[in-house]
């Protein structure tokens, strides 16, 4: 019997080694599990997918990047040499506490031992401590009193960590006879503390069992993002420290953000970067952002946007009515809240209003749809004072000239169910005077639109007003507004189809053609814009920089959205264009930069006096 | 979408505007020492951009004073200036909408003329409490029939490589002049860039602000009478 049950003991025992050694390496591994749950903002690097999209190595040896990291620590600089592995993810997070807010970065460690040499290769400046469990990182630092030696991180066999911190908002003003030293003394201990818990932190006690982070978190991209909606929240503790009367308002925004949070994952394709970005939280203000997003972006718009003109534009929806009551709803306790106010005031107030105010015909005035678009730049000629000088005295003489200036053309509109009313505000307005003195009016009424006249005279640009198909238009092309109001542009001539179904899919959206705007900005005269360094920069930007999109995925889903970068070439990886891009930028900086050096060097000395 | 509406607005923004400027010096020598000066900024070349600017509370990190507060310290200064020994008749001309400003005074001789242009700045940075440690300089001299422009040494002119870029773009496109008359006609002038009037009584320097701040011109002018 014990010859037959020893070697399956012995299995068992085996196996559960194996298993525990497997767990604790997968869990020592896991980056995450040191993520205290406290943690406001996460950035999770996915170093090892991003290395097989593009060569971080090569991106590494790029020459910004090489400036980049000249002054920084040399385990920054070269962090193979040090055992560091960056071909394995490494995790970014900010938190907040009672006495210091800290940035941290989490990386993987293959070979502990070449860790050891950091001191011999930094001269001193940076040392390893044990602690017993893992190593403190020390950087010696010169301060008025003297060198003394700071921790900035930490290390053992699974991964480094590198720790900054700052006072903590809430922190500052506790007590304002504590001097500037003590303070100092408090954060460094409350540091030592914090690498120290972040060391010790297995899953139990990480962002890891969060049960929202467990079921929205995403992990598929190249960069997971997390941030607790609650982040600004430590600076309104420390204004109700300062002002206890807020305490109401503190607790309204509190009850807003609690349990509020956003994630995102970027993913670095071929030609494309994409931001994908998901808000959820407590139910009440769910439901409170579902409501206001109740509403479509007016059709009508796209027809008088041309898209050969086209450079970029926002277009947004949301619901008055629902926003109004909304409002409403979180103004009533926020007012009933203020001490120094009768309780009651809030709802009274509303209660009040509310015979007065017709909040339907408001909704039907503005139904809060709108649309802001840039359709290129104009060139207008205004005048200008300058002087002639006599060549006999050099008396001088004022004189007017005349210069073409480019301004961006624009076009607003607004919707409106209530065209009639809308006109009625623009005549009242056109009645007005437009300084106290009398004189001409604010709006002139132009017929079939409104001028305003004191744009004109101030930056000699046309601006105009007008009410038609339901659209309040404000634009300053004229083209537009004198000619086009009664149908828009022809089917053939408006902005693409892309545009038109992303606008009716979405109640958000922007998107900026960068094509078009460098195209056009490189044509432009004068001797800036001619000039062959400006030119160089425009050809950079026109040979990789396609277009942005921003907008939400449904309409009817708010929280969902993504924001998409287009680079110019489908066939290469999106993060090699962008670093190559900001490469050639900063090496075209660089050369204009020593060639200035060099015309200086070569200036007669006389002229240097 | 805000951030994204903003840094559409800036390219456009950026790509339009650059500011313009004119600072012109004018001084006249009489046979005694005396004379009259006048000091003029235009910026009605960047009247568009002047107006878009007053619009903002700030710009670059810089506090945009409004309007009124311009005229404000023009009128101060033109009070402080007349209270200082040595100048008087102190007059203002002050345009808002085309952005022109000139202050011009009379002053019994140089020596008077440098302390008040000194004091002026100590006094303005004091009263906004500006924690900057002015040390006065000499501006002109002027001995016999030799006059001087100096201008401050190469040291207190902030190095303009080390300028942000936003404030070098202020300076880029910025122009000095300065116009010296006197009583006879000028033997000689110094500064390479100067030019002498036909009736032989005037001198003109023009330079760009920019050429003066990275100090390829020299601001330095012997003049001879």
């Amino acid at each position: 019997m014990m010859l037959h049950t020893t070697p399956i003991i012995l299995k068992k025992l085996l196996t559960s080694i194996v298993l525990f050694l497997s767990f604790q390496a997968l869990f020592g591994q896991n980056l995450m599990n040191h993520v205290p749950k406290e943690a406001m903002f996460i950035a999770e690097f996915n170093l090892g997918k991003m290395d097989k999209k593009t060569s971080l190595d090569s991106l590494g040896a790029l020459a910004f990047v090489q400036d980049f990291v000249r002054k920084a620590p040399a385990f920054i600089k070269n962090p193979g040499k040090f055992g560091i592995d960056t071909k394995q993810k490494a995790v970014l997070f900010y938190g907040t506490g009672e006495t210091i807010n800290y940035f941290s970065l989490l990386i993987s460690v293959k070979d502990i031992e070449k860790m050891k040499s950091l001191s011999d290769a930094t001269e001193g400046k940076f040392s390893l401590k044990s602690t017993g469990n893992y190593f403190e990182i020390e950087e010696k630092k010169y301060s008025y009193y003297g060198d003394s030696l700071d921790v900035v991180g930490a290390v053992n066999n699974n991964f480094l960590l590198l720790f900054g911190d700052m006072p903590s908002t809430d922190y500052m003003g506790i007590d304002p006879g504590e001097s500037y030293q003590d303070r100092q003394k408090k954060a460094k201990i409350a540091s030592k503390a914090k690498i120290a818990e972040i060391m010790a932190l297995s899953g139990i006690n990480s962002i890891s069992t969060n049960s929202d982070f467990k079921t929205y978190y995403k992990k598929d991209g190249d960069i997971g993002l997390w941030m607790n909606s609650a982040i600004g929240l430590g600076s309104y503790k420390s204004m109700i420290r300062r002002n206890p009367m807020l305490k109401g308002f503190y607790q309204q925004i509190e009850s807003m953000t609690k349990k509020s949070y956003n994630t995102g994952s970027i993913k670095l394709a071929n030609g494309e970067m994409v931001l994908d970005f998901q808000s959820f939280g407590n139910e009440k203000m769910m439901e409170m952002v579902k409501d206001v997003s109740k509403a479509r972006i007016n059709k009508k718009f796209s027809r008088y946007v041309k898209q050969d003109d086209l450079m970029g534009y926002a277009s947004f929806a949301a619901n008055s009515y629902n926003a109004g009551k909304a409002y409403r709803e979180y103004l009533t306790p926020l007012l009933d809240s203020f001490p120094q106010l009768p309780s009651g005031l809030g709802s009274s107030l509303f209660d009040i209003l509310d015979i007065f105010i017709d909040e339907e015909a408001i909704a039907e005035l503005v139904p809060g749809d709108m649309m802001f678009a840039f359709t290129g730049l104009k060139e207008y000629e205004r005048e200008y004072t300058s002087y002639i000088y006599n060549d006999s005295t050099f008396e001088r003489e004022e004189v007017i000239r005349t210069k073409k200036d480019m301004l961006p053309e624009f076009t607003f509109m607004l919707s409106t169910k209530r065209e009639g009313d809308m006109r009625k505000i623009l005549d009242a307005l056109s009645r007005i005077p437009a300084d106290r003195k009398g004189g001409e009016a604010l709006f002139a009424n132009e017929g079939l639109y409104y001028s305003i006249p004191t744009v004109k005279e101030k930056m000699g640009m046309d601006m105009m007003m007008a009410v038609q198909n339901g659209i309040l238009f404000i634009s300053n092309n004229a083209d537009l507004i004198q000619n086009k109001l009664s149908t828009g542009y022809e089917k053939a001539e408006m902005i693409e189809k892309k545009h038109r179904k992303a606008m009716r899919k979405s109640n958000q959206v922007v998107y900026v053609d960068f094509q078009n705007i460098f195209s056009t900005v490189k044509k432009l005269p004068g001797k800036s814009m001619q000039d062959p360094k400006t030119q160089e920069m425009f050809d950079l930007m026109l040979a990789n920089m396609d277009e942005l999109w921003s907008r939400n995925y449904k309409r009817k889903d708010p929280f969902k959205s993504f924001v998409s970068l287009k680079m110019v070439d489908n066939g290469k990886n999106s993060l090699d264009q962008m670093a190559n891009l900001v490469n050639d930028a900063f090496l075209a900086t660089s050369r204009r930069a020593k060639k200035y050096q060099d015309e200086e060097m070569l200036m007669p000395e006389e002229d240097k006096d | 979408m805000k951030r994204n509406i903003l840094i559409f607005s800036s390219l456009i923004v950026l790509s339009c505007c650059t500011g313009c400027f004119e600072l012109i010096e004018e001084l006249s020598l009489n046979a005694d020492g005396s004379g009259h000066v006048s000091i003029t900024f235009n910026g009605s070349k960047s009247k568009n951009k002047l107006n878009s600017v007053m619009l903002m509370d700030s710009i670059n990190g810089y506090v945009v004073p409004s309007k009124a507060d311009i005229n404000q310290e023009f009128f101060q200064l033109k009070k402080d200036l007349n209270a200082m020994s040595g100048i008087s008749g102190v007059k203002l001309s002050l345009d808002s909408d085309n952005f022109i400003y000139t202050v011009e005074g009379n002053f019994s001789n140089v020596s008077s003329l440098n302390n008040a242009l000194n004091r002026v700045v100590e006094t303005s940075l004091k009263r906004r409490a500006i924690p900057f440690t002015f040390e006065p300089f000499t501006h002109f001299s002027l001995k016999g029939n030799t006059f001087n422009r100096i201008g401050p040494e190469r040291e207190r002119i902030p190095d303009y490589k080390k300028m942000k870029f936003e404030d070098r773009k202020i300076f880029e496109s910025g122009e000095y002049r300065a116009i010296y008359r006197f009583p006879v006609p000028i033997q000689s002038a110094s500064n390479p860039r100067a030019v002498i009037s036909k009736n032989g009584k005037a001198m003109m320097f023009h330079a760009s602000v920019k050429e003066l701040m990275n100090q390829r011109v020299p601001m330095k002018n012997t003049i001879k009478f």
